[in-house]
C-alpha cells in the first residue's frame, strides 16, 4: 500500500483520543489485540492496523471502513492490551466521527435509533412463537405494557436536541 | 428492576422467571416508571445519546429512591460507566441536566446499580438458595456463560473477576449441579455485530454451543437477554447457516432456578425457549416423581 502525504489528516489522532480520552497514540503495533479478537477470525477486522492507520492520519480510510463496525465491543482486546488502551472505546469514538463525517452506519442502528426516537425503544413488542408453534405476546403472557417515557415528545425533543434527528434523517 | 429492550420485547422468559424466583429471595421488583432504551447500541452512533438515555433512566430510579438492577449486561455495562462518565466530568454532568430539565428529572449520581449475578451470589448468597429448592438438578453438568460486559472490562467493577470468575458457576452449584471449565467460557455471545455482520455472529455463537455439546454438558446458562437471544432464539438460524444439527439446551439461571423451587414451567417461560429444553426438564422431574 502506497501512502500519498495529502492523503495524511495529521491532527485526526489527536481528534479520536480527545473523543475517546484514550491514548492511541501509546500503541506499539504488537499485535495482541488481533490476536485476542474472537471478531477477527472471522470478519475483515483487524485492530492494530485500524489502530495503526488511526496514528498515521489515514482518516477518510479509517472512518469509511466497513471494519469499524465488525468489532463486538467484547473488550477481550482491551484487558489484554499491554498499553492499556481501552480499544472498544477507541472504536466506537471512531463510529461516532465516521457518523459525524457522513458515513451511513449499518442499517440495523438507524432502525434501532428510529425506534427508540420514537417509541423508546429498539424494537415494538414482538409476537412470539414457540417451538411447538404456539404464538405468545406480552398480554397473552400476562405481562403488562412496557416501559415507556411518560411523555414521549419531550423525550423526543430532548434527544432531537442531541441530535439524534438529523442522523435518522428525520 | 431495569428490564432493556430485549427482555421487554423478545425475551419475555427473562423477566417471567426473575419475577417468580427474586421475591421468593425477598428481592423485591419494582418496575422504573417511564424508562426508556439504556441506550447502549446507539452508543455506537452518538455518544451523547447514549450518556443521556443511561442517565435519564439512573435519574427516573433516583427519584423512586431504589437500587437498580438492571437484567441485561448491556444495560448494566451503560449504567456503570455512564456513571463514570459523569462523576468524572461536571461539564457532562451539567449538560446531560440541562437535556433532563426538559422532563423536569435530574441526575445526581446517587443510584447503586447491581447486576442479577451480584444480587443472588452475594446479597442473597449460594446457601440461602440451596435452602430454598425443594427439587435439586442431580446428575446434571451445565456451562456457566457469563457475557461479556458482565466481566469485561474489569476497571469499571463488573459483577465477578474478568479472568477467573466463579460466582454463576457456584450459584449453579447451589442448585445441586455440576458444573465445568471449558475453554470458551468467557468468549463473546457474537451479538454484538448482529446488526452488522449477521453471519458471522450466529457462527461465533453456533462455535461455542457446538464445544458445549461434544464436551458434554446438559446445557448452557446466563442470565443475560442479549446473549440468550443468540443461543436460544437464534438457534434454528445457526443451524442453517452451518447445515448443522446443533441444538444445545439453553436457560437463564432464573429458570433453573424456579425450577428446582417447584414452580411450573409456564410461569417460568420455558415454552418460550427455543432451544431443545424438555429433556433436561423431564430428567428434572423423572428424579423427583
Amino acid at each position: 500500500m502506497v501512502i500519498r502525504s495529502n492523503d495524511l489528516d495529521l491532527g485526526f489522532v489527536e481528534e479520536v483520543s480527545q473523543i475517546s480520552g484514550e491514548a492511541v497514540k501509546s500503541c506499539f503495533q504488537c499485535g495482541t489485540c488481533t490476536g485476542t479478537c474472537p471478531s477477527g477470525r472471522l470478519t475483515s477486522l483487524r485492530t492494530r492496523m485500524i489502530i495503526r492507520k488511526t496514528v498515521l492520519g489515514l482518516k477518510k480510510e479509517v472512518l469509511s471502513s466497513p471494519a469499524l463496525w465488525e468489532c463486538m465491543i467484547c473488550f477481550k482486546c482491551h484487558e489484554q492490551c499491554p498499553r492499556g488502551v481501552n480499544i472498544p472505546t477507541v472504536m466506537l469514538a471512531l463510529r461516532n466521527l465516521a457518523v459525524r463525517e457522513g458515513v451511513p452506519p449499518p442499517e440495523g442502528y438507524l432502525k434501532m435509533a428510529k425506534s427508540v426516537f420514537e417509541e423508546g425503544a429498539v424494537q415494538p413488542p414482538q409476537e412470539v412463537v414457540t417451538r411447538d408453534f404456539e404464538s405468545f405476546s406480552r398480554t397473552s403472557l400476562n405481562l403488562s405494557s412496557i416501559s415507556k417515557p411518560a411523555d414521549l415528545a419531550k423525550f423526543s425533543r430532548a434527544l432531537g436536541e442531541i441530535g439524534l434527528r438529523k442522523i435518522i434523517g428525520g | 428492576m431495569f428490564l432493556g429492550c430485549y427482555a421487554q420485547t423478545e425475551q419475555y422468559a427473562c423477566e417471567l422467571s426473575a419475577r417468580q424466583v427474586l421475591p421468593k429471595l425477598d428481592v423485591d421488583l419494582v418496575e422504573i416508571r417511564g424508562a426508556a432504551c439504556c441506550g447502549f447500541p446507539l452508543n455506537s452512533i452518538n455518544n451523547l445519546t447514549w450518556t443521556y438515555l443511561t442517565a435519564r433512566n439512573l435519574a427516573l430510579c433516583e427519584d423512586q429512591h431504589l437500587d437498580m438492577l438492571p437484567l441485561c449486561n448491556g444495560c448494566h455495562l451503560s449504567m456503570c460507566e455512564v456513571k463514570h462518565a459523569l462523576q468524572d466530568s461536571p461539564a457532562l454532568k451539567e449538560k446531560v441536566n440541562g437535556l433532563l430539565a426538559l422532563e423536569d428529572l435530574r441526575y445526581e449520581g446517587t443510584t447503586r446499580v447491581r447486576h442479577i449475578i451480584e444480587v443472588l451470589h452475594d446479597d442473597v448468597g449460594p446457601e440461602r438458595i440451596q435452602k430454598t429448592i425443594s427439587r435439586p438438578l442431580v446428575g446434571l453438568k451445565f456451562a456457566a456463560h457469563y457475557g461479556c460486559h458482565a466481566l469485561r472490562p474489569s476497571e469499571l467493577g463488573r459483577a465477578d473477576d474478568s479472568r477467573n470468575p466463579r460466582k454463576l458457576e457456584t450459584l449453579i452449584g447451589a442448585l445441586g449441579a455440576r458444573w465445568d471449565m471449558y475453554p470458551e467460557r468467557l468468549d463473546c455471545c457474537g451479538a454484538g455485530i448482529a446488526v452488522s455482520a449477521g453471519e458471522s455472529s450466529l457462527k461465533i455463537a453456533g462455535a461455542k454451543l457446538e464445544k458445549l455439546r461434544t464436551a458434554g454438558f446438559d446445557g448452557l446458562v446466563t442470565t443475560c437477554p442479549f446473549c440468550m437471544r443468540m443461543y436460544d432464539a437464534r438457534q434454528e438460524a445457526i443451524g442453517a447457516l452451518l447445515g448443522s444439527t446443533t441444538s444445545f439446551p439453553a436457560f437463564y439461571y432464573t429458570q433453573l432456578l424456579g425450577l428446582c423451587m417447584g414452580v411450573d414451567r409456564g410461569s417460568l417461560g420455558l415454552h418460550l425457549n427455543m432451544s431443545p429444553v424438555d429433556e433436561v426438564i423431564q430428567k428434572l422431574e423423572a428424579k423427583t416423581a
